[in-house]
């Protein structure tokens, strides 16, 4: 029955500061919000509401062709629409645009000059650190970003070597590939970070056994979720 | 990639990544930056994609964009808006539409369609409870009980399943 009546008072606190956040600070809401309780509520009513939404979503959408056009537009140099005008149109403009560019060029080569190898510079060390973190076996994979590899590289054909990476992030890729759930148990071995090859065609089963071989983690299969304990 | 390939894989899986993104962002806007992106990365960082798994890993790039968005804005945007990433760690796209389809059949049966509209209003058109009471010709305080029996149904729903 006290169950029955804290439950009751959580939905309507949260229904009453829905309806009237101006009655609290940022740091009230903060400390509203990590109350475990009340973070599954938050999480509950969000999925539900990413449910009508997406219920919603069935009868309207927007026009692929369109986005399309727009997309190729900017990444391959508007070629999708060029084609479409009369040569002699395309021919104008693409000449304005080179002479616009030689403007541009001289107008700011000084400066930009400097900038390109301070940036250069920059990347080029950044580039090293990144190297150190995520190492991967062939050299055609080496082109991937770090954030790419991280979280979401899931079909690319050679063995892929986590190095010092995440626990959830190295299973939510593996999960993401053999199309399986993972259920974390233990929140703290979310954190845990080992080095790990990752073959693709080993298949969940043996991967996952490979992966319980580390000490500090406790993980299985189990009616086809991953299981960490 | 060539530009025909991404073309091809451009219009077969748009929509779907199209529709994840605003499932989770709750903005038609954003998700289309979102879904652009994840193309966008797929030409700079020369991916090779397996037929077979392409699909998945189009969608978990949508999933972690989406994450990285929310993760840069403010609690109470987030508290207010109803949005939160806690769904979107463990759950493969295939499970959560199953999840999905389940929690609207429990809906559907459980919950009066009045109080289904109101949900609606409320949280995906963004209406304060009054605007909600006046849109439907009803109450405030019918709109509340209705709110709350329907927090109360997905609470019950979701200890269902536990």
């Amino acid at each position: 029955m006290s169950d029955m009546k804290t439950e009751q008072q959580l939905i309507d606190r949260f229904l009453e500061l829905q309806e009237h956040p101006e009655q609290m600070t940022d740091d009230e809401l903060q400390q509203f919000l990590d109350d475990p309780q009340m973070q599954e509520l938050m999480g509950q009513m969000a999925f539900a509401k990413r449910m009508f939404k997406s219920r919603e979503l069935r009868g309207e959408a927007p026009d692929v062709e369109e986005e399309w056009a727009k997309f190729a537009a900017t990444h391959f140099g508007g070629e999708e629409t060029m084609q479409r005008r009369t040569s002699a149109f395309s021919f104008s403009s693409s000449f304005q645009k080179i002479a616009a560019c030689f403007i541009g060029v001289l107008l700011v080569t000084g400066m930009a000059f400097a900038t390109i190898r301070i940036v250069r510079h920059s990347a080029e060390k950044e580039q090293e650190t990144v190297a150190q973190e995520t190492r991967i076996s062939t050299p055609e994979q080496e082109k991937l970003s770090a954030d790419t590899v991280k979280t979401d590289t899931t079909a690319v054909l050679h063995p892929v070597v986590f190095d010092n990476v995440r626990l959830d992030e190295m299973l939510a890729q593996i999960a993401a590939y053999y199309r399986v759930e993972t259920v974390f148990r233990n929140e703290s071995a979310r954190q845990l970070r080992f080095h790990f090859v990752w073959k693709h065609e080993e298949g969940i089963g043996r991967v996952i056994r490979k992966l319980d071989r580390f000490e500090s983690l406790d993980i299985r299969l189990e009616d086809n979720r991953i299981i960490v304990e | 990639m060539t530009q025909q390939e991404i073309e091809k894989l451009f219009k077969t899986h748009y929509m779907r990544m199209y529709r994840l993104a605003v499932s989770i962002l709750y903005d038609e806007d954003e998700s289309k930056d979102v879904v652009s992106e994840v193309f966008s990365r797929l030409i700079s960082n020369d991916i090779v994609l397996r037929p077979e798994t392409t699909e998945a890993y189009l969608l978990m790039s949508v999933r972690n964009h989406c994450r990285n968005v929310l993760e840069h804005k403010q609690v109470r945007e987030r508290f207010l808006h109803l949005q939160s990433e806690d769904f979107c760690e463990s759950m493969s796209p295939d499970a959560e539409q199953l999840r999905m389809t389940e929690l609207m059949q429990y809906i559907e049966t459980n919950l009066p369609p009045l109080g289904r509209d109101i949900f609606r209003l409320r949280y995906l058109q963004d209406m304060t409870c009054q605007e909600v009471a006046d849109a439907l010709g009803v109450s405030r305080m019918t709109v509340h009980n209705h709110l709350r029996d329907a927090v109360q149904r997905i609470r019950t729903y979701f200890k269902s399943i536990q």
